[in-house]
C-alpha cells in the first residue's frame, strides 16, 4: 500500500497535465480568434480614419471661422454646428448662463432630473458645434468621450439616444423624431378611445341600474 | 349560511391579489420618480424611503410582476389545454359578447331587457385581456430602461427615448383604466356597491349569480351543479379584512390618479 500512493499521485498528475494540455489547445483557439471576439464587443462607431490628423474628404466638417467659408459669425448664426467654437463672436456670451440662450435644451431629463450641468457633457471652453469634426459630440466618438464617462460600457448605438428630446407632441418632434411623434399620437388616441369608450359604458350602465333599482323599490 | 358557486380558484385569487399589490406599488414608486421634480412627487418619494430605495423597489417589483405574469400565462395555457379555448366558461371573446354589448346599450337607452350575461361579461373579458397588452409593453420597455446600455446592443439608442415615453404612457393608460373603470365596474356600480367580494372569497352567492349572470345560472342548472353549491357560513372578520384591503386599494389608486392628472396638466409626462 505504501508504494501505491506515489504511483497513484503520478497517474493523477499525468492525467491533470493531459487535461491542462487539452484546455491549452482551447486557449490557443481563443487567441487565434481574438480579433473577431474583440470586434463583437468593441464599443465603437466603426469609423476609423486612415490618417490621424485631418479627416479625409470631410473638409466641410473642419470649418474654422478663419477659413471664412461660412461667413463671419455676425453674418448669420446658422451653421454654427460646424464651428470649433460655436459661441465665437456672440456678444455677452461670457456673462450669461446656458439656460438663458438655450431654454429648450435646459428641459432635458439629464438636466432637470439628473441634475447635470451642461458642461458635464459639452465640456469646457470652447464648446464646439455638434457636427464639428473634432467635437467630442461628433457621433463617431460621442459614446466614448461623453456618455461613457457616466454610463459604463456605452457604445455608439447608446449614444444615438436623444439627450435633448423634442417635446413629443411638437412639430419639431414630427420633423426631427417622427417615430417618437407617431408613438405619441398612437398612445394618445388609444388612451382617448379606451377611457372614453369604457367610461361612457360604465356611466350608462350605472345610471340605468339606479333607475331600475328605483323602479323595483317603488 | 348562504349557497354559493365557485367562481375563482385559490390560484386565480392569488394572481389577482398579487397583481393588485404589485400594480399599486409600481404606480406609487413610478409616479414618485416621474414627478420627483414637484413637491408632491418629492414628498411621495421621501415617504417611500428615498430615491434609491424607490428605484430599487420599482425594478424588483417590476421583475416580480413579469415573472408572475409569465407564471399566469403558463397556468392559463395548461388549464386551457385541459378545457378547450372556447365555450360558455371561456374568457375568449366571442360573437355573443358583441350581441350582449348591443343589448346592454339598447337597455341603457330604455329599450328592451338587459343582456343575459354568462360567466364572464364582455367588460370582464376586456379587463382580463387588457393585462396581456399592458404587461408585455411595460415589461419590455421597463427592462430596456433598467439595463439601458445592454439594451442599446440590441436596439438603436434612440429607441430608449421611445421606450421611456411608451413606459410612461402605457402606465398612465393602465392606471387610468384600473383606477377609474375597473374599480367602478367592479365595486362602485350600484349592483356591486359597496364592495364586490367575489374576487377575494372566490365564491359567488347563487342569488347574485341568478341576478347578474343569468346565462351562467342556466348553464349551472343544466349541468345539475346549481344545487351542489357549497354552503358558506358568513365570516364577518374575513369580510372586514377584504373590505378594508379593497377600499385601501381604491383610495390609494384614486389618490395617485388625481394627483397625476393635476401634475400632467402642468408638465406632461416629463
Ligand atoms: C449669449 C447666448 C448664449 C449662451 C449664454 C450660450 N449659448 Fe450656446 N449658442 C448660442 C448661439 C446663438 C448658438 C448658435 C445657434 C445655432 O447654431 O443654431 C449657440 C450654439 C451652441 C452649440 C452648438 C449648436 C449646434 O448646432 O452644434 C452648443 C453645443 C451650445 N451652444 C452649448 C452651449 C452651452 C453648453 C452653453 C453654456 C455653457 C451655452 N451654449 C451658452 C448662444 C448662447
Ligand atoms: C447628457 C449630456 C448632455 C447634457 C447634460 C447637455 N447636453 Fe446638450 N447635447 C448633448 C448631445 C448628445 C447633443 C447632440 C444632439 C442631441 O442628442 O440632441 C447635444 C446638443 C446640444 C445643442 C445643439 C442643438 C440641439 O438642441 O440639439 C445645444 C444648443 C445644447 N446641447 C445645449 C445644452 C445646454 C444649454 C445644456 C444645459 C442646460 C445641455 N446642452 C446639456 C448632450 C448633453
Ligand atoms: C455626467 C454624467 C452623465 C453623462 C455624461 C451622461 N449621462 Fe445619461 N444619465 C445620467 C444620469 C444621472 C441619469 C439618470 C437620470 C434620472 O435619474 O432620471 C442618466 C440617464 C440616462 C438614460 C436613461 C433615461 C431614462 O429616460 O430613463 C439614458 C438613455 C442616458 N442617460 C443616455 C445618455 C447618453 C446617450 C449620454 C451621452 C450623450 C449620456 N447619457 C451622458 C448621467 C450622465
Amino acid at each position: 500500500m505504501k508504494g501505491c500512493r506515489p504511483r497513484m499521485g503520478r497517474v493523477v498528475g499525468w492525467a491533470l497535465l493531459f487535461l491542462l494540455e487539452a484546455s491549452g489547445v482551447g486557449a490557443g483557439d481563443e487567441v487565434a480568434n481574438a480579433t473577431r471576439r474583440y470586434r463583437a464587443y468593441e464599443l465603437s462607431s466603426g469609423f476609423y480614419e486612415s490618417h490621424e490628423v485631418r479627416p479625409m474628404g470631410r473638409g466641410t466638417y473642419v470649418v474654422t471661422p478663419e477659413a471664412g467659408r461660412l461667413g463671419a459669425p455676425s453674418a448669420g448664426l446658422y451653421h454654427r454646428g460646424r464651428l470649433a467654437d460655436s459661441h465665437r463672436g456672440i456678444l455677452f456670451y461670457a456673462n450669461r448662463r446656458c439656460e438663458a440662450c438655450h431654454p429648450d435644451n435646459a428641459a432635458s431629463r439629464h438636466v432637470v432630473r439628473g441634475n447635470l450641468a451642461c458642461r458635464q457633457c459639452h465640456g469646457g471652453e470652447p464648446i464646439a458645434g455638434i457636427a464639428h469634426y473634432y467635437s467630442p459630440m461628433n457621433p463617431i466618438r460621442r459614446h466614448a468621450y461623453v456618455c461613457a464617462r457616466c454610463h459604463e460600457g456605452a457604445g455608439a448605438s447608446f449614444a444615438t439616444y436623444r439627450v435633448h428630446e423634442p417635446p413629443v407632441a411638437s412639430v419639431k418632434a414630427k420633423q426631427g423624431f417622427p417615430s417618437l411623434y407617431y408613438t405619441y399620437q398612437f398612445m394618445l388616441w388609444l388612451l382617448i378611445a379606451v377611457l372614453g369608450f369604457f367610461s361612457l359604458h360604465a356611466l350608462g350602465m350605472a345610471c340605468r341600474e339606479l333607475v331600475s333599482k328605483g323602479r323595483a323599490r317603488s | 349560511m348562504i349557497r354559493t358557486q365557485k367562481r375563482f380558484t385559490l390560484l386565480d385569487r392569488f394572481f389577482h391579489l398579487s397583481l393588485m399589490i404589485t400594480f399599486l406599488i409600481q404606480g406609487a414608486t413610478g409616479l414618485g420618480q416621474l414627478y420627483i421634480t414637484t413637491p408632491w412627487g418629492l414628498a411621495l418619494v421621501r415617504g417611500l424611503g428615498g430615491y434609491e430605495r424607490v428605484l430599487a423597489t420599482h425594478y424588483g417589483v417590476g421583475v416580480a410582476m413579469t415573472l408572475l405574469f409569465l407564471a399566469h400565462v403558463a397556468h392559463a395555457l395548461v388549464r386551457m389545454g385541459g378545457r378547450g379555448w372556447l365555450g360558455a366558461d371561456s374568457l375568449v371573446f366571442s360573437l355573443r359578447d358583441v350581441r350582449h354589448f348591443g343589448q346592454n346599450m339598447r337597455w341603457v337607452a330604455g329599450k328592451g331587457p338587459p343582456a343575459r350575461l354568462g360567466r364572464w361579461s364582455y367588460w370582464e373579458k376586456f379587463d382580463y385581456w387588457a393585462v396581456f397588452w399592458g404587461m408585455p409593453i411595460l415589461a419590455v420597455t421597463g427592462l430596456m430602461l433598467y439595463h439601458s446600455v445592454a439594451a442599446s446592443r440590441y436596439f438603436p439608442g434612440w429607441s430608449l427615448n421611445i421606450a421611456s415615453f411608451l413606459h410612461r404612457a402605457e402606465a398612465l393608460l393602465a392606471m387610468g383604466y384600473i383606477f377609474l373603470v375597473h374599480f367602478f365596474m367592479g365595486h362602485l356600480r350600484p349592483s356591486a356597491f359597496p364592495l364586490n367580494p367575489v374576487i377575494f372569497t372566490g365564491d359567488m352567492s347563487t342569488e347574485a349569480v341568478q341576478e347578474e349572470k343569468p346565462a351562467w345560472a342556466d348553464d349551472l342548472k343544466a349541468q345539475g351543479l346549481w344545487e351542489n353549491g357549497a354552503l358558506t357560513p358568513p365570516a364577518p372578520l374575513v369580510k372586514l379584512a377584504y373590505t378594508l384591503v379593497g377600499y385601501a386599494a381604491v383610495a390609494t389608486g384614486l389618490y395617485l390618479l388625481i394627483n397625476t392628472l393635476i401634475l400632467m396638466g402642468r408638465m406632461g409626462l416629463h
